[in-house]
């Protein structure tokens, strides 16, 4: 249907359509449905990317906005469900992200969705710092606000394919067109496949291929003259592999090659229909956003990431969700010279079905089950054997479902005074959320103590019950910012202060339910048995695995400008920022030889850190670039056994920098148009691994370029990642008592075209 | 017709007057709770509030006695539950009842546990108390260590 709908929109395409670069100029355009005044008018750093710079530098998933964006950092490890996002110095590996993501005014509930194709994105808009106000839940840091392009401001069909190293192929197309009757329709598809950067030396075949489809339809009409109307379907499907971990050897610093023997994988589906009607009226516009999303998935993963048979998990998420925000603003006599504001509700319901299954291999139940409950039996009652406990299975499932219900509601009000050159802010919103989980584990295993018994023995374990997890948050935000004026008659500077408060949702550790039913397993096996140790240890229960919201007031103060004058145009932002961060979330890693790994509040923590943004052009010639520092540390941190206060917080980089030159060479040519060579070069680090700070990676430099012939009807680009192929890591973690780290990926090229009719 | 009744009532009353005693104690497995004192190298070691039930058999010729989380020596990390099986018993006139055995294997851990071997076992059972000592002889180090318990119901 999509395709016959692209078939019938490209043979009624208008012979003048208009031309896409026009419809992109950097401007103050209304792209938001929350935005009430011009980015520059705002009183937060906001870095903007516009098409054309996206396309350039092959930025097609939010990772690559690493760097360029101060202060961000989203390492590119794992798989496409690993979207762990670092801003300001905040940031997990799982669970709710600090940087909250909204596509069209669509807000993307699940992280997992996160890492996804950038098809046809017009513009992206990343507010940095708390955005809890009009955001709510989970823009602790920041929103990326990421638009499409719209088939009502922009015609023409689009297409573009690159080829690269590790087969890396990538096709695109779309087209967008308006009909008669004034029904605006744009749809696009993408397609991605790529061989992968990393073997796995067990069998010398590549680890993280991956195959991924996107596509959009997006349909516009004005229904009324005060009725605007628009329908946004995207989906995507992805299969891919990863998790290229190797094995560190703490004592001499090596890494093994990455080796496991089960599977890894993740397969994912997600589609997002979303309904936008907004109503214009005398006074007041009022804008309503309805969306669904499915988000259907499945992560198996050898668990150990060593060629041993220990333990693999299959993670299966089936999720749907609602979402509907309405956002009212006045207009006309509503709105006043001195005052404007909106206001608005967002209501979410979000289900989950998940199972986990954890499968124990014959090495995982000798040493993660059988090690741990053997070596506590004493000689006197061991009757002297080495290993009195057996199991007759080798393997077994520890299987876990869980079914979580998340949803949550929200008032807000922003209001926005002009005092002469000041524009002051003020806003509050009170936010609800709720979640409730079912949970139900088990597991059975034949056991048999040697000395003792002659038969095999059935063992059940099962843990079942319902947790659940209420809070409200009142998330205010305060700013001023003071209009220098046009600087002379050159340009415009503006600067401000802000005080804002934002958060990131609690939830439930449901991977550190196997580790709870392993606990249970041995302990009630021993209780069968009639052997109780004296210390069993501390036992995690369901309700340990509910974690509290994380909060964080920021203080900011910045400024920016722009100039332009004979030609040459600069502008540029700078802020510094400190940010005060409760119940601060962080994954731990349980102690001993477990399997699991959870998220906790572990205390509180501060971060300070400045930002700046530049951008010189004249002519051809242009030159940005942007640097982020961050201070982040732990100002109450002791996990029971470790008191890492004042210890710089882990995965987030000190330093991350960006900086683009390049030139255009105009032609006078009909053919080719122009030539543009470009290169850049990006840094991040320094990143400590752990809480104890002893493992650190340095500031890793990177080179790219890229080279773009533009014809008149097409484009042919060149870029080149890593040219100095740079050996860094990416990620460190630890499983089984073992340490692993993730290595960057090496030198790529890439080579395409794009066409813009 | 009032007088035999009454003449059978009275027959009743003397038969039952001659029986042993009742005990409550046969039935189901109460469980005492009471101190038990290991002498372990020359020393006590007194473990509180230790549960032990009791179990007869149907022809209340033995009892099975069921320690529950004990230690024989301070140092042992675990705690077992032991149980040792048919010991026989005699019903005293006084209604208690006489436990005695020596040299039995007891049960632990699924099966006959056979590091321990329990000699002169000797106690007293009522319906409210239960009272005996007995050696756990440690086969392997071939140590004896006396134990006595006092519990009550």
């Amino acid at each position: 249907m999509l395709l016959a709908t692209i078939i019938s929109l490209m043979l009624s395409a208008p012979d003048n359509v208009e031309g896409l670069k026009d419809t992109l100029t950097y401007s103050v355009i209304e792209t938001s449905a929350k935005q009430a005044v011009p980015y520059e008018r705002m009183a937060t750093p906001v870095s903007v990317a516009y098409l054309d710079e996206l396309e350039a530098r092959l930025i097609d998933s939010p990772k690559k906005l690493s760097a360029i964006v101060p202060n961000l950092h989203i390492p590119d490890y794992g798989s496409a469900m690993t979207s762990s996002i670092y801003l300001r110095g905040f940031g997990s590996r799982m669970e709710n992200p600090v940087l909250g993501l909204y596509i069209d005014d669509v807000p993307v509930l699940n992280k997992n969705a996160y890492d996804m194709d950038m098809l046809d994105i017009r513009r992206a808009d990343l507010f940095r710092g708390p955005q809890g106000t009009l955001y709510g839940r989970n823009s602790m840091c920041g929103v990326l606000s990421l638009n499409t392009l719209s088939p009502s401001s922009y015609e023409g069909i689009r297409a573009a394919l690159q080829y690269g190293s590790a087969n890396n192929v990538s096709a695109r197309a779309s087209i967008y067109r308006k009909t008669k009757d004034g029904l605006a329709i744009g749809a696009g598809v993408g397609f991605r496949h790529s061989d992968g950067f990393y073997t796995n030396s067990l069998n010398g075949e590549r680890c993280d291929p991956s195959d991924g489809l996107s596509l959009r339809m997006k349909i516009q009409k004005q229904l009324r003259p005060d009725l605007h109307f628009e329908n946004i379907f995207s989906a995507g499907v992805l299969t891919q592999g990863g998790w290229p971990y190797r094995l560190y050897d703490n004592e001499t610093g090596r890494l093994a090659d990455v080796a496991y023997n089960d599977i890894c994988a993740y397969k994912r589906l997600n589609i997002t229909e979303a309904v936008k009607i907004r109503k214009d009226a005398d006074h007041y516009s009022l804008s309503s956003i309805s969306s669904l999303q499915v988000l259907l998935d499945r992560m198996d993963l050898d668990q150990d990431f060593t060629p041993r048979s220990m333990f693999t998990l299959a993670q299966i998420q089936r999720e749907g969700a609602l979402t509907q925000e309405v956002i009212l603003k006045p207009k006309a006599e509503w709105k006043k010279d001195w005052w404007n504001w909106q206001s608005g509700a967002f209501l979410f319901w979000k289900f989950n079905r998940m199972s986990a299954p954890v499968h124990f291999k014959q090495d995982g139940i000798n040493e993660l089950i059988l090690g741990n409950a053997n070596a506590n039996i004493p000689e006197d009652v061991s009757g002297g054997m080495d290993a009195p406990l057996a199991i007759l299975e080798d393997n077994f499932v520890i299987d876990s479902e869980f079914g979580i219900n998340t949803f949550g509601a929200a008032v807000y009000h922003e209001s926005y005074f002009t005092l002469g050159r000041w524009l002051f802010t003020a806003g509050l919103r009170l936010d609800y959320e709720g979640n409730i989980m079912n949970y139900c584990s088990d597991a059975a295993i034949n056991y048999r103590f040697i000395p003792t018994m002659q038969a095999w023995k059935l063992f059940e374990t099962i843990y079942d019950g319902k947790v659940g997890n209420h809070y409200i948050e009142l998330l205010p935000k305060i700013s001023a910012l003071y209009d220098l004026g046009n600087v002379g008659g050159r340009g415009k500077a503006h600067f401000f202060a802000n005080i804002a408060k934002g958060y990131r949702s609690g939830g439930f550790n449901t991977q550190i339910f196997s580790d709870i039913l392993q606990n249970m397993m041995m302990n009630g096996l021993m209780a069968d048995l009639g052997v109780y140790l004296d210390d069993p240890g501390t036992a995690v229960k369901a309700e340990d695995t509910a974690y509290k919201p994380e909060k964080a007031w920021n203080y900011e103060i910045g400024g920016n400008i722009d100039i332009r004058e004979k030609g040459h145009h600069f502008s540029g932002s700078a802020s510094v920022f400190f940010i005060d961060c409760q119940d601060q979330q962080i994954t731990l890693f349980p102690p001993g030889k477990s399997t699991g790994r959870m998220m906790a509040n572990v205390g509180k923590s501060r971060s300070i850190g400045a930002e700046m943004s530049l951008f010189y052009e004249k002519a051809g010639f242009s030159l940005s670039g942007s640097y982020g520092y961050t201070d982040a540390r732990f100002t109450v941190y002791n996990d029971g056994n470790n008191d890492y206060s004042g210890n710089r917080i882990p995965y987030s980089p000190e330093h991350t920098f960006n900086v683009r030159t390049g030139y255009e060479f105009s032609l006078n040519c009909n053919v080719l148009r122009s030539i543009s060579v470009n290169a850049d070069c990006s840094g991040v680090g320094r990143i400590w691994w752990n809480e104890a700070n002893t493992l650190t990676e340095p500031l890793v430099v990177q080179m790219g370029a890229d080279l773009i012939f533009d014809f008149k009807w097409f484009d042919l680009n060149f870029r080149a990642d890593n040219i100095l192929n740079k050996d860094y890591n990416v990620f460190y973690f630890k499983s089984v008592g073992n340490s692993f780290f993730q290595r960057g990926k090496p030198f790529r090229w890439t080579a395409g075209i794009t066409i813009d009719l | 017709m009032k007088r035999y009744l009454i003449t059978l009532l009275g027959i009743i009353c003397l038969i039952c007057s001659c029986e042993k005693p009742e005990t409550t104690i046969t039935e189901g497995s109460p469980e005492f709770s009471g101190q038990m004192t290991v002498l372990y190298e020359g020393e006590e070691f007194l473990q509180n509030d230790i549960k032990i039930q009791v179990e007869f058999d149907q022809s209340k010729s033995t009892v099975d006695i069921m320690l529950k989380k004990v230690k024989f020596v301070p140092a042992m990390p675990v705690k077992l539950d032991i149980s040792i099986l048919k010991v026989p018993v005699t019903l005293q006139d006084d209604g208690s009842w006489k436990i005695s055995g020596d040299d039995i294997i007891p049960w632990a851990m699924g099966g006959p546990y056979d590091t321990y071997r329990v000699d002169d076992l000797k106690g007293t059972l009522t319906d409210t108390t239960c009272e005996f000592s007995l050696g756990f002889y440690n086969t392997k180090k071939q140590a004896n260590y006396p134990t006595s318990y006092s519990g009550v119901l």
